[in-house]
């Protein structure tokens, strides 16, 4: 057997390990049921609740924004995101918040938004 | 019905059209005939005339396609769909480049621009490898421009016309507006564009992509002659021209993802200038592969050995350069990254795309007739499979299949060398060098490609494997495999996992880097070596002690919790390496090379890469989040972290400490530039004197850009120093306060804001800007009120406001209507407290609804920030060693230039 090959064994062996590492190190999608029993990070799709209010007071303390949430398949849950408000929250189509329930609340502790500031899908809706 | 529509130009999309069907047509034959040519007639001119001017007229026709669009932007031609989505008519001619390219059908358009061009050099310059090479280059165009073609084969839609026209596209087919012959006039939104996004009206929007498309488009050269070697059978001489090039494209790659990490750190709002986000690794992991295939096959020129390394890599960086088109363009990404594109429906064209370029290059490392046919036996299965709609398993099969082939074209058919390289050669450690970055590129790539993943585990057979896995081993990871629904977790650990995986490996390369080029080739002299690298190993060992102590173990890292300690550990160690890598170098550069900087481009280069990692280690480790919560409320008990306390919020007036400075914010400015209103907040930052006295040291201004179409987007304001940055920006703004700067002396007088209307029964909530408000009564009110009158009837709607205290208030609105005139007045519910008022003003007739206007106080409470402020120590060593290494890998590129061309002489 040649150098190379016992290093080449030992570079797919770190790969290998990486990619199990993988699996130690992701959380999973989830909605809030499945969140209520897993108890553990996830990241859970879906939309804001224009019904319900929004709260933040940045003068109390800005690291906290609350806001109502609904999952893909349409249960809300009240969510304390524990960052400032997202500048346009209330444009958002879409929110995937990353963190676990405590309590009665889902508790994030990140949060992504699709604007349709982002690339944009350029439909036109024309009121006629 | 024929409707003939009033001021539509249809000419220019008609054009542009035809420009990208005679792209695609000639890029077809194009390929036909430079096939041809290598098959059979490679030395018959007519062919070679045939070729060129097929591939002529090609680029010609791709010049054309992005000439046609940038007029049309020009031209504010909004009827069609590219021109209104990402161009807007007061916007400043600078912007227009960015315009064109803002768009997923615009970019690929600049891929292709660049590739044409590259395509016209390599048709003078490659003599004897002209045929295959751009036989190469002309397929990727096919398949480049077939993504602009936008036709429909029944039900197969293949590519997006950039020159479609708004009413034809399909979301608006069969909508009343598209009847009507003059939507253009009459619509006001056809008026204007939408213009290009506010986070991307900047320079770096200019340069940014072109530079990373040329590196996207660089890295097909080496593919191109690799491929074409294999094919020709010419295994070895095909490195020589495509060597220069893997450097070209080392360097513009580099470059230019850098310039995406600059951007980011200058003007996004990302904190930063690197954040593991999938679009920034993606194309992060060709370049760390082209770096090795750089490597590889300057090893094998000067050396003759890994031969199928330098297939295996230049391979590997293309087809990972399609993977990352994929990853960025195919919306598979869309729930993990920030800024990838949505799915345009391109997904299956994309992997069409991947597919073949991966058929291709593994039917050539086959190097076995039978071999080949039984593999492309199982593409033409799973192409059907595709085809069947079976996306997932049938890549998931036909990746098993190539690397199969491979494994085995390798072991049974490829012409091995005999001879074994010496453990102390600089070959040996080279290869090892390119190994490492392969397997750092293999992690990146492979977290990066979690939604992939997924995908793959999702198919049924696989699904069913780990079922069964999990059903007799109970291992706690086969449940994640069985679930099939990973991840990436929140951003701080993302950024925590690859900095555990990536420094090691950034340690590794570094050690390299500074070792290998004081081996010989062939055989090194052990003690000879040892005595060189002596002097500099423990230069770097006395400097990194004493520095790593001051910067992270000092007596704040008794405060450093949890693994941040680890990565501490991690850094200190990355940090000799990379000193040591420097201080090597450089002592090779000077007492070796005795200083001949056209000899050195190699060892500059790893300087410069050894300064950037400096940078990065000491920005990144020791950035330092210096706006804090200083609150009331303790918020650390909801997070296990305690650390996203990150924000400070600033009154107006008021003077906050933040680290080592007072914060004061003292006012804002609306400007209206280039037709965009822009509101900067004016941040003093105060320092303390020896007097004891503050004053100003210096203004930083973040800014917000309004764009009422997209939304608006918060930019930094840095004040760079030699040593450190200072980096802030507006995280969040009250966004009456946004539109009130017109005019403070007026916001002033008016007590509130304009009222918004509410319908509402009792029992409804409004939420407000500053409070929440339940009705909490609506009732008729009787003589027992104090507001009675015979004359009117008289009702009343109470309401109980919740502020952010969750105090609750009680107060009264009234509406009178005259018995008799039917004149109705109001009496206004007021909290001054919490600075809102109601007016209740209408009945809802039959629905037990009334209507209520609100409004809320304007009053200098409203005017405030929360900001992020961070320091970034030594990120201009950083941008210095990026500098550095462009210039290295540009003395290298010159150097080798004028060796080949020695060769030839």
């Amino acid at each position: 057997m040649k150098k190379t090959h016992i290093v080449l064994i030992l570079i797919i062996a770190i790969g290998i390990g990486s990619m199990f590492t993988l699996l130690g190190n992701s959380s999973t999608y989830a909605d809030f049921k499945e969140a209520m029993e897993s108890k553990e990070e996830v990241h859970v799709a879906g939309t804001l609740d224009r019904t319900k209010p929004m709260e933040y007071n940045p003068e109390i303390n800005p690291n906290k924004f609350s806001f109502y949430m609904l999952d893909r398949n349409g249960n809300g849950k009240h969510v304390i995101l524990l960052k400032s408000k997202p500048n346009d929250f209330e444009r958002s189509q879409q929110v995937v918040i990353v963190g676990s329930i405590k309590g009665n609340d889902f508790v994030a502790n990140d949060i992504l938004m699709k604007c349709p500031s982002k690339y944009n899908d350029g439909k036109l809706i024309v009121a006629k | 019905m024929e409707i003939n529509y009033i001021g539509e130009q249809t000419l220019w999309g008609e054009l542009g059209h035809f420009f990208v069907v005679l792209a695609f047509v000639t890029a077809f034959f194009s390929v036909i005939a430079n096939v041809f040519r290598v098959q059979n007639a490679i030395n018959d001119v007519g062919w070679k005339i045939t070729a060129r001017s097929l591939y002529i007229t090609h680029a010609v026709a791709v010049i054309g396609i992005f000439t046609t669009l940038l007029l049309m932007i020009v031209a504010h031609r909004f009827e069609y769909q590219y021109v209104w989505q990402h161009s807007k008519r007061d916007m400043p001619m600078n912007y227009v480049l960015a315009c064109v390219w803002e768009g997923q059908e615009g970019s690929t358009l600049l891929w292709l621009l660049w590739h044409s061009v590259i395509g016209l050099v390599l048709m003078r310059r490659s003599k004897e490898w002209e045929a295959p090479v751009m036989s190469v280059l002309s397929l990727v165009q096919v398949f480049l421009s077939m993504m602009l073609l936008g036709i429909y084969f029944g039900n197969i839609h293949i590519g997006s016309n950039p020159f479609e026209l708004m009413r034809l596209k399909e979301s608006n087919l069969g909508l009343p507006w598209t009847k009507i012959p003059d939507y253009l006039s009459k619509i006001a939104l056809f008026r204007d564009g939408r213009g290009l996004n506010p986070l991307l009206q900047n320079y770096w929007m200019t340069i940014h992509p072109p530079t990373l498309f040329l590196g996207f488009a660089l890295t097909t050269v080496p593919f191109a002659f690799a491929i074409g070697g294999l094919w020709t059978k010419k295994y070895y001489e095909w490195q020589k021209p495509a060597l220069t090039w893997a450097y070209i494209g080392v360097m513009v790659l580099g470059i230019g993802i850098l310039m995406g990490g600059a951007w980011a750190y200058e003007s996004l709002s990302f904190g930063g200038f690197w954040a593991w986000d999938p679009v920034e690794n993606a194309s992060l992991v060709p370049w760390l592969v082209l770096v090795g295939a750089a490597h590889v096959m300057l090893l094998y020129r000067n050396k003759g050995q890994s031969l199928f390394t330098t297939f295996f890599l230049c391979i590997a960086t293309f087809l990972l350069i399609v993977y990352s088109t994929f990853l960025t363009k195919s919306g598979i990404l869309s729930d993990t990254s920030v800024h990838a594109f949505t799915d345009d429906g391109l997904n299956e064209e994309l992997t069409v795309f991947m597919g073949f370029f991966l058929w291709l290059s593994v039917l050539l490392l086959a190097f076995n007739w039978r071999l080949k046919i039984i593999y492309t036996g199982i593409a033409v299965i799973v192409l059907l499979r595709f085809l069947d709609g079976q996306h997932a398993s049938s890549m998931f099969i036909l990746l098993l299949a190539s690397l199969l082939v491979m494994i085995i074209g390798y072991i049974k058919y490829f012409p091995k060398q005999k001879e074994e390289e010496d453990l102390w050669s600089r070959e040996f450690w080279m290869f090892i060098g390119a190994l490492i970055l392969l397997a750092a590129a293999f992690q990146i790539s492979f977290y990066t490609s979690s939604p992939v993943v997924n995908k793959f585990l999702k198919i049924e057979s696989v699904h069913h494997f780990f079922q069964w896995v999990e059903s007799t081993t109970h291992w706690t990871w086969s449940s994640k495999l069985v679930e099939a629904n990973m991840a990436p977790g929140n951003s701080d650990r993302v950024v925590l996992f690859y900095n555990k995986w990536q420094i090691p490996f950034a340690f590794l390369v570094c050690l390299l880097m500074a070792v290998t080029q004081f081996f010989k080739y062939k055989q090194t002299d052990f003690k000879l070596f040892a005595r060189q690298l002596f002097r500099s190993f423990l230069i770097s060992l006395i400097i990194t002690v004493p520095l790593v102590w001051f910067i992270y173990f000092n007596s704040s890292y008794i405060h450093v919790v949890g693994e941040k300690r680890g990565i501490y550990i991690l850094c200190s160690f990355l940090l000799f390496a990379s000193i040591f890598s420097l201080l090597a170098n450089a002592d090779y550069l000077f007492k070796i090379l005795k200083g001949k900087f056209k000899k050195a481009g190699a060892s500059i280069a790893h300087i410069g890469f050894a300064i950037l990692i400096i940078g990065i280690v000491i920005s990144t480790s020791k950035k330092d989040t210096i706006s804090r919560n200083t609150s009331r409320v303790d918020i650390s008990s909801f997070t296990d972290q305690g650390s996203n306390a990150e924000n400070i919020y600033l009154k107006k007036g008021d003077t906050l400490k933040m680290g080592d400075y007072f914060v004061t914010y003292r006012k804002k400015e609306r400007i209206i530039k280039d037709g965009t209103p822009y509101v900067f907040f004016n941040v003093d930052f105060l320092t303390k004197g020896k007097d004891g006295i503050s004053k100003l040291d210096f203004t930083l201004r973040p800014f917000i850009q309004l764009n009422p179409f997209m939304g608006n987007a918060a930019e930094p304001d840095t004040r760079h120093f030699i040593h450190k940055d200072i980096y802030t920006f507006i995280k969040f703004v009250d966004a009456a306060s946004l539109v009130d700067t017109v005019d403070e002396a007026m916001k002033k007088s008016q007590l509130f804001d304009k009222p918004q209307n509410h319908t509402i029964a009792k029992g409804d909530t409004i939420s407000l800007d500053n409070c929440i408000a339940v009705v909490d009564n609506v009732f008729k009110i009787d003589s027992t009120n104090a507001n009675y009158s015979n004359d009117e009837y008289g009702i009343a709607a109470t309401f109980k406001v919740f502020d952010g205290l969750m105090k609750t208030e009680l107060i009264t609105a009234y509406y009178f209507i005259n018995k008799i005139t039917g004149v109705t007045r109001q009496v206004d519910a007021i909290d001054e407290k919490i600075g809102v008022k109601f007016t209740f003003w209408k009945v809802q007739p039959n629905e037990n609804k009334i209507d209520v206007y609100s409004a809320v106080k304007l009053s200098e409470k409203a005017d405030f920030i929360v900001m992020e402020a961070s320091i970034f120590p030594g990120i201009n060593i950083l941008w210095m060693g990026c500098l550095i290494m462009a210039i290295g890998i540009f003395i290298a590129i010159v150097e080798r230039k004028r060796k080949n061309n020695l060769d030839k002489s």
